[in-house]
C-alpha cells in the first residue's frame, strides 16, 4: 500500500498543472457569464469552456499512455520493482484525487458568484454533444494508441480484448439502465463504466499474460480519461444549470406554483438549433433570484402529460424514451423540484410496453409519496416512493384513476353499474366501494378531508352529471345534472365541466348545460342546495382554472367572444368571483395568454396571496385575486 | 551448484519476435557473478529486447530469462529491487527533478545511498531541482545511472548508457564508475556501441548477429583467438552475419 501511495504523489506532482487549468477554467467560466456582452460572444465562450476541459482530458490521458507504452511497460516504475498492482492502484488513486481536485476547483468560481442576479444571463453549451464528441476523441484515441503499440500478436490479441472489454462495458452498462437497475443520468452511465473497466483492467493487469503493457496502459488510460470526462460532464452540467434562466424559455409550455406562492416552476424547451427528441428545459424560479435550474428529459410529442403533487413540490410525466441501436424504452419520470437543489429526475421502466401515441395516464397523490399509473387497456399500477418501486397492479380497473396519500380511487364495472372503488395506496386492498350513477367517469375531485368526492360522470349517448360521492357511507347523488359532453369549439376543452371544493364545505362547479351556449358556474351549499347561480356567455372557457386562493374568492378563466376579444387584444380575461354571493367582477388588468390550451396550461395554480402565470412570451406574472392587478415577476 | 557459482543472469533459450521478424532465436547465455559483460551488436539486432527479458519487462517469445536463478518475468518486482537499470532512453516522470525522483525511490529501496547519489549529480554538474524534462539528454542519462547506483544494486544493467554522453562523461561511466564497481563485486550487464569504452572494462563480451549470439567468452581470449581488436572483431562478425 506504501508503494501504490508513493505512486499516487509521484502521478500528482506530476499532473499539477490540471488542477491550476481547471481553476483557471472556472474563473473564466464566471466572468464570462458576468459580462455585459452579446449573447453571441457569451455563447462562443460558453462553447469553448465546453470543449476545452474534454480536449484537455485527451490530452491528460494520452499523454499518460504514451509515457506507459514509451519504455514497453511503464519502465520507470516497472524497472523499480515495484508490483504491478500497487503501480496501477497508485495511478488510479492519482485520478480520482485529480479529478475530485480539479471538478471543485473548476466549479467553485462560478458557484461562488453565483448568488449575483447577473448570472442568469446564458451562456448556453450543447452537454449532450460535449460529452459525446468526448467520448468518440478517446475511444479513436485509445485505439489508436493501442493498434500502433501493438508490435506482437499478443499485444494485437490484448488490443482487440480491451476493445471488446469496452463494448461489452458499454453495452452492460446501457443494459443495466434499460433494465432499470440504473437511475439514468450521464454522469452514472460514466461512473458506472469507470467501475467496471477498473475491475476489468484489474483482471487483465493480475492476469500477467504477454502484453500486459498494452492492457495496463490501456486501462489506466482509460481510468484517467474515464474519470475526467466524468468530471467534465458534472462541470459542464453545473455550468447549464448555473447559466441558463427562464429567459433562455423558447417557449414555456407548463407552469406550477407551490402552495404558498414562494417559488415557481416553468417548463419549456431551451431556445436553440432545433434537433429531434430535444430534451426540454425545467427550471424553477423564485421571485426575482433564479433559485435552481435543470434538465429533465422531457421529449415533446412523445411523452404524455405532466402531472403535478398538490404541493408542487413533484412532477411526473410517462416518457417513450429511446437510445441509438437498442430501441425505445418507456419509462415513467419523476422529478422533486426542490429550491436550491439542481433538478434529477428519477426513472422506472414500465412492464407493460404502451403504443407510443397512448402513453398511460399518471397521477401523484397530494403529497407525492405515490403514484398511480393508468394503463390503455386498464391495468393501473401503484408505485411509492422516490424510487418508483412497484406497490401492486390491479387487472380489473378501468382506464380511469385517482388517488389520495392513502387511497386510491379506481372505476370497474361492478354488477350495478359503474363502482368508484377505494382501494388502500400500499397494500392495494379494497376498503370501499361507491356505485355512481353513470356510466363513465371523467373527472374526480377529492375534497380536502378525503371523505367526499366530485365524480363527473357520463352516460352514453345521453347527458353527464356531476355526483357528490360519499366515500365512507357508500353513497352517490347526483348534484348536477343535464351537462354537454363538453366538446369545446377548439375540441380540446377537454371536460364537460370542473368543480372544486370550498373553505365553509360547499361546491363550485363550472360547467356547460345542455342547450345553452356559453357555460355557466354554480356554488352549492354542503347540503346540495344551489347557492348561486353565474351565466357565463363565453364560447370557450377553462374550466379547469378554478379554485379558492383565499377563503371567499374563486378565480375564473373565461374567454370571451371574439369581437371583443380581438378589441382588447388578450382574449382570456380573468374573473374573480365571491364564493358567497356569486358576484362577478371582471378584472380590469389581468389576463391569461391567448395561445393556451387545454393541454399546455393545466398546472396553474395559486398561492395564498397570489396567482401566478406565464405568458406567450415567456414572462411570469404575478397576480392579486382580489384586485386583479398583475406585475411581471422579474427572473433575474 | 552454490549461490556463489550461480549465474546471476541466465538466458534460456530465449526467442524475441515482433510479427514475423524474429530478432533473438534460441539464445543461451549466462553472466556470472562479479562479471562485466557487454553484449555487442549493430543497431536493431536485439540488444534492448534481451535486456528487457532480462529484467521482466517484455516476456520472452520462448524460454526464459533469469535473474538470480529466478523467472524474471515471474518475478519481477521482488527480483528487481535487487537490480540497478539505466534504460537507452532515459525516461522518468518528467515534471519531476532528480531530487524528486530520489525522493520517490529512497521509499522502495532500503539501502539507499544518498550522498552518493547527490555527490555524483554534483560531479557532473546536473542541477537536482531541475525538471527532468528540462535537463539535456547526457544530464538525464546521469540521473538515470546515478538513480541506479545509488540502491547499491548486485547487479546493475546497462542499455547504451553513454548515448548522448560528452567524452567525460563516457569516460566516467568507463574508467571509474564501471571499474569501481567492478571491484566491488557488482555483477554488470551492458549493451554498447562504444567499443573502445568497452574494451577497457569488459571481461566478457558477447556478439549478436542475426538473431544468434555468434560468439561469446571472454574478451582477452577472443582477441588473442582472432588476433584482432574488438572492432576489428565486431565488424568481422558483422560481416559474416550479413553474409549469411
Amino acid at each position: 500500500m506504501r508503494d501504490a501511495l508513493a505512486v499516487a504523489r509521484l502521478e500528482l506532482r506530476e499532473w499539477r498543472a490540471l488542477p491550476a487549468l481547471a481553476l483557471g477554467a472556472g474563473t473564466l467560466t464566471a466572468i464570462v457569464t458576468r459580462m455585459d456582452a452579446p449573447a453571441d460572444l457569451k455563447n462562443l465562450a460558453g462553447l469553448i469552456l465546453s470543449v476545452c476541459w474534454p480536449v484537455a482530458a485527451l490530452v491528460a490521458g494520452a499523454g499518460v499512455f504514451t509515457r506507459d507504452l514509451r519504455e514497453g511497460r511503464a519502465a520507470f516504475l516497472c524497472a523499480r520493482g515495484l508490483p504491478m498492482r500497487w503501480v496501477w492502484a497508485g495511478k488510479l488513486l492519482a485520478a480520482l484525487v485529480l479529478a475530485a481536485t480539479a471538478w471543485t476547483l473548476l466549479s467553485a468560481p462560478v458557484w461562488l458568484v453565483m448568488p449575483l442576479p447577473r448570472l442568469s444571463v446564458p451562456v448556453r453549451v450543447d452537454v449532450e454533444r460535449v460529452a459525446v464528441l468526448t467520448v468518440l476523441l478517446i475511444g479513436l484515441g485509445h485505439w489508436i494508441a493501442l493498434a500502433s503499440a501493438a508490435r506482437g500478436r499478443r499485444l494485437l490479441a490484448d488490443v482487440v480484448l480491451s476493445v471488446l472489454l469496452l463494448s461489452t462495458v458499454t453495452v452492460l452498462t446501457m443494459w443495466l439502465w434499460f433494465a432499470g437497475a440504473l437511475p439514468w443520468s450521464t454522469e452514472t452511465t460514466v461512473l458506472a463504466c469507470c467501475a467496471l473497466l477498473t475491475v476489468a483492467g484489474a483482471a487483465a493487469v493480475i492476469r500477467g499474460r504477454g502484453g500486459r503493457s498494452a492492457s495496463y496502459a490501456a486501462f489506466t488510460t482509460a481510468h484517467w480519461v474515464g474519470l475526467a470526462a466524468l468530471a467534465a460532464v458534472e462541470a459542464l452540467n453545473l455550468h447549464v444549470i448555473r447559466s441558463v434562466g427562464p429567459d433562455d424559455l423558447e417557449r414555456p409550455l407548463l407552469q406550477v406554483v407551490s402552495p404558498g406562492g414562494e417559488w415557481v416552476s416553468l417548463v419549456g424547451k431551451v431556445a436553440g438549433p432545433p434537433r429531434k427528441s430535444m430534451p426540454t428545459l425545467l427550471v424553477s424560479v423564485t421571485g426575482p433570484d433564479v433559485i435552481n435550474t435543470g434538465r429533465a428529459s422531457f421529449w415533446e410529442g412523445v411523452g404524455g402529460d405532466l402531472v403535478f403533487s398538490q404541493d408542487g413540490r413533484w412532477c411526473a410525466w410517462p416518457v417513450l424514451e429511446w437510445i441509438a441501436g437498442l430501441g425505445s424504452q418507456p419509462v415513467v419520470r419523476l422529478v422533486e423540484l426542490k429550491p436550491g437543489t439542481p433538478l434529477r429526475s428519477r426513472r422506472t421502466p414500465l412492464d407493460d410496453p404502451p403504443d407510443a401515441d397512448a402513453m398511460p395516464g399518471i397521477g401523484l397523490s397530494p403529497s407525492g409519496r405515490g403514484m398511480l399509473l393508468v394503463h390503455p387497456r386498464g391495468r393501473i399500477e401503484a408505485l411509492a416512493g422516490e424510487d418508483l418501486r412497484t406497490l401492486w397492479k390491479h387487472d380489473g380497473g378501468d382506464a380511469a384513476g385517482f388517488l389520495d396519500d392513502d387511497n386510491v380511487f379506481i372505476l370497474r364495472r361492478g354488477s350495478g353499474g359503474r363502482e368508484l372503488v377505494t382501494l388502500g395506496l400500499m397494500a392495494g386492498d379494497e376498503r370501499r366501494k361507491v356505485t355512481l350513477g353513470g356510466d363513465g367517469i371523467s373527472r374526480l375531485v377529492l375534497a380536502p378531508t378525503g371523505s367526499t368526492a366530485l365524480a363527473l360522470t357520463g352516460r352514453k349517448g345521453g347527458p353527464w352529471l356531476v355526483e357528490r360521492c360519499d366515500l365512507a357511507r357508500g353513497e352517490c347523488r347526483p348534484l348536477w345534472e343535464g351537462l354537454d359532453e363538453a366538446k369545446g369549439s377548439e375540441g380540446d376543452w377537454g371536460d364537460a365541466a370542473e368543480g372544486a371544493f370550498l373553505s365553509d364545505g360547499g361546491v363550485v362547479i363550472v360547467g356547460r348545460p345542455q342547450g345553452t351556449v356559453g357555460w355557466e358556474v354554480r356554488a352549492f351549499e354542503p347540503d346540495d342546495r344551489v347557492r348561486w347561480t353565474l351565466p357565463l356567455p363565453a364560447h370557450r372557457l377553462a374550466p379547469l382554472l378554478i379554485g379558492e386562493p383565499r377563503p371567499g374568492t374563486l378565480i375564473i378563466q373565461a374567454a370571451l367572444p371574439a369581437p371583443e376579444a380581438e378589441q382588447i387584444g388578450w382574449p382570456h380575461p380573468v374573473y374573480v368571483v365571491g364564493a358567497a354571493d356569486g358576484k362577478v367582477r371582471r378584472t380590469e388588468t389581468a389576463f391569461l395568454p391567448p395561445r393556451m390550451t387545454r393541454r399546455w396550461h393545466c398546472p396553474f395554480r395559486w398561492g395564498r396571496a397570489a396567482t401566478y402565470f406565464a405568458g406567450d412570451d415567456g414572462a411570469v406574472w404575478r397576480l392579486d385575486p382580489e384586485t386583479g392587478s398583475r406585475d411581471r415577476v422579474p427572473l433575474g | 551448484m552454490s549461490a556463489a557459482e550461480e549465474p546471476v543472469l541466465s538466458f534460456a533459450g530465449v526467442t524475441v519476435a515482433y510479427g514475423h521478424r524474429i530478432v533473438a532465436e534460441g539464445l543461451d547465455l549466462d553472466v556470472s557473478r562479479g562479471s562485466v559483460f557487454a553484449l555487442l551488436g549493430r543497431n536493431g539486432a536485439g540488444k534492448s529486447s534481451l535486456v528487457r527479458c532480462a529484467l521482466g519487462l517484455q516476456r520472452p517469445g520462448k524460454g526464459r530469462a533469469l535473474l538470480f536463478g529466478r523467472d524474471s518475468w515471474r518475478h519481477r518486482a521482488s527480483l528487481l529491487r535487487r537490480v540497478g537499470f539505466v534504460p537507452e532512453e532515459p525516461g522518468a516522470p518528467p515534471a519531476s527533478s532528480a531530487r524528486q525522483l530520489a525522493s520517490f525511490c529512497r521509499r522502495l529501496h532500503p539501502r539507499w545511498d544518498g550522498e552518493s547519489f547527490a555527490r555524483r549529480l554534483e560531479q557532473f554538474g546536473v542541477p537536482a531541482e531541475l525538471r527532468f524534462d528540462r535537463l539535456s539528454r547526457g544530464q538525464k542519462g546521469i540521473v538515470m545511472l546515478a538513480l541506479a547506483l545509488a540502491p547499491e544494486p548486485e547487479l546493475l544493467v546497462l542499455d547504451d548508457p553513454t548515448l548522448g554522453l560528452d567524452a567525460f562523461a563516457r569516460r566516467f561511466v568507463f574508467e571509474e564508475l564501471v571499474g569501481e564497481l567492478a571491484d566491488r563485486g557488482t555483477t554488470v550487464f551492458l549493451t554498447s556501441h562504444d567499443l573502445a569504452g568497452v574494451e577497457a572494462i569488459a571481461d566478457r563480451v558477447g556478439f549478436l548477429s542475426a538473431g544468434r549470439l555468434a560468439t561469446a567468452g571472454s574478451l582477452e581470449e577472443l582477441k588473442q583467438r582472432h588476433q584482432c581488436s574488438l572492432e576489428d572483431l565486431f565488424l568481422r562478425i558483422c560481416q559474416e552475419g550479413e553474409a549469411a
